[in-house]
C-alpha cells in the first residue's frame, strides 16, 4: 500500500518534471504547455504542488480531492460546468441521430434524439419539419406545441424571451429549408412545407425588425 | 376466600426480558449513523439543491438548445485563425440570462493546436482577446468558458473551466498570466487519469 502511494507521488512528480524538461527543451506543443501551465497553477494555488521546490503535498492533494467531491455533491458552478461537457457529448450524439433522421425523414429515429435531450426544442423543431414533409399533421402540431412549451418553460425559469424565441425560430427555418431542398416539388406535401417555411421565416424576420411586437414574447 | 391463582406466567416465572446485547446495540447505532451519513451525503445535497441552496445539476442547467448565433460567432474566432478541429457551443443556462461557452478542441477531428508552429502562446492570447471583444460587441452574455481537449480517439484528455471575468481581466491586463491560470478550475479526477493515476486508489492509500 505504502509503495503504491510512493508510486503515485513519484508519477505525479515525474509528470511535472517531464513537462518542465519538455517545455524547456523548446520541442513542445504550445497547447500542451498551456494546459500544463494551468494544471501547475491550479496545483500550486490549491497547495498540492510547490513549483519553487518541486514538492508534492499529499495533504493538499487529499484536501483538493475532497473539495472536488464536495463541489460535485453540491453542484458548484465549476463542477456543473465541467459536468456540462457530458451534456455536450450527449447533444453531439443527439445531433448525429437527428441529422440522419432528417435526411431519411424518419420520425421514429428522431425519437432517439428527443430521448437523449428531452428539453431541447431543436429536436422538436426537426420533428415538426419532418412531419410536415411527410404530411403527418398530428405529429406536426404536437411537435410545434412541445417546442413552444419548452421555450416558454425556459423563459419562465428566467431566460430571455427574445433570444430563446429567435434561436427556436432559426432552427425551425433551417430545418424546414433542409426538407424543402430535398423534397420534390411534385410531392403533395411540398406546398404545406413551403407555407410553413414562409410563415416561420416571416416571424423570424418580424422578431428582429420589431421585437416588441412579437406575440410570443409579449408580456414575458 | 380462595384466592385466585395467577397463571404461572404472571407469577414471575416468565424469563426476564433480555436487554439487547452490547453487540446488537452497537450494530444498531452503527446502522443509524450510516443511514444518517447517507442521508446527509446523498439526500441532503439533492434536497438543498432543489430548494436552490446549492447549484443546479448540469442536466438541468444546460437542458435548453444552444444559441446558434453566439456559437457561430465564437467558432468564427478559431476559423478566422485557421485553427481546425474546434467546435463551440454557447449554451443558455436555465434560470439565467447569461450564457456559457463550451469549446471542444478535438484532435480526432483535426485539431492540431492553436499554433503548432508559433512556439509561443501569442495565438492563444489573441483568441482570448477576440473572445472578450466579441462578448462585448455582440452582447453574447458569456459568464464562463469551459474547455475540453479530446485526443485522437475523441476521448477527453483534459478539461478546465474559467469565469469570463477572469478572461476579461487577463486580456485587459488587470491580472497576470499566472493569476489567470490560477483562476481556472481543473478537472482533477480526469487529470489524474491523464497522469496515469486513479483518484479513488490514491485516496484509499491516503486512508491507510
Amino acid at each position: 500500500m505504502q509503495s503504491n502511494l510512493k508510486l503515485a507521488r513519484n508519477l505525479m512528480l515525474l509528470s511535472v518534471v517531464a513537462v518542465s524538461s519538455f517545455v524547456l527543451s523548446g520541442c513542445y506543443d504550445i497547447d500542451e504547455a498551456i494546459a500544463w501551465d494551468i494544471a501547475e497553477e491550479f496545483l500550486s494555488a490549491n497547495d498540492i504542488y510547490s513549483p519553487s521546490n518541486e514538492s508534492f503535498n499529499v495533504a493538499g492533494f487529499a484536501s483538493s480531492l475532497a473539495e472536488e467531491m464536495w463541489d460535485e455533491a453540491t453542484n458548484s458552478e465549476e463542477a456543473t460546468a465541467l459536468d456540462g461537457l457530458d451534456i455536450i457529448a450527449r447533444m453531439e450524439q443527439a445531433d448525429a441521430v437527428s441529422e440522419s433522421a432528417r435526411a431519411l425523414r424518419n420520425l421514429p429515429a428522431l425519437g432517439e434524439a428527443i430521448k437523449l435531450r428531452p428539453n431541447d426544442w431543436n429536436y422538436r423543431e426537426d420533428a415538426f419539419s419532418i412531419a410536415v414533409a411527410i404530411g403527418d399533421t398530428g405529429v406536426a402540431e404536437n411537435s410545434l406545441k412541445a417546442s413552444d412549451d419548452l421555450v416558454n418553460e425556459a423563459v419562465a425559469a428566467g431566460g430571455k424571451c427574445f433570444n430563446l424565441r429567435a434561436n427556436q425560430l432559426s432552427r425551425r427555418v433551417d430545418s424546414l429549408e433542409q426538407q424543402l431542398g430535398t423534397l420534390s416539388q411534385e410531392d403533395p406535401n411540398y406546398s404545406s412545407l413551403q407555407l410553413a417555411f414562409d410563415i416561420s421565416a416571416r416571424e423570424l424576420s418580424d422578431l428582429y425588425s420589431n421585437p416588441a411586437g412579437n406575440l410570443f414574447c409579449q408580456g414575458k | 376466600m380462595a384466592t385466585k391463582e395467577k397463571p404461572a406466567i404472571e407469577q414471575g416465572n416468565q424469563e426476564p426480558k433480555k436487554r439487547p446485547g452490547f453487540l446488537r446495540r452497537s450494530c444498531l447505532t452503527c446502522l443509524g449513523v450510516i443511514v444518517l451519513a447517507v442521508l446527509a451525503c446523498v439526500v441532503a445535497p439533492f434536497a438543498l439543491s432543489r430548494l436552490g441552496v446549492f447549484g443546479q445539476p448540469a442536466e438541468q442547467a444546460y437542458s435548453g438548445a444552444p444559441d446558434p448565433f453566439a456559437s457561430a460567432s465564437v467558432q468564427n474566432i478559431f476559423e478566422a485563425k485557421q485553427i481546425a478541429g474546434v467546435k463551440v457551443y454557447v449554451m443558455p443556462v436555465t434560470g439565467k440570462t447569461a450564457t456559457q461557452a463550451f469549446i471542444i478542441l478535438d484532435a480526432s477531428n483535426g485539431y492540431q493546436g492553436t499554433s503548432p508552429n508559433a512556439g509561443d502562446d501569442s495565438v492563444f492570447v489573441q483568441v482570448l482577446s477576440d473572445l472578450v471583444n466579441r462578448d462585448r460587441s455582440e452582447s453574447l452574455g458569456l459568464e464562463r468558458v469551459t474547455v475540453e481537449y479530446r485526443d485522437e480517439e475523441g476521448s477527453r484528455k483534459m478539461a478546465f473551466t474559467i469565469p469570463m471575468h477572469s478572461v476579461t481581466s487577463y486580456v485587459d491586463g488587470v491580472i497576470s498570466r499566472d493569476e489567470f491560470f490560477g483562476n481556472a478550475y481543473f478537472d482533477m479526477t480526469d487529470s489524474l487519469g491523464y497522469f496515469g493515476l486513479d483518484a479513488a486508489d490514491v485516496l484509499d492509500e491516503l486512508g491507510n
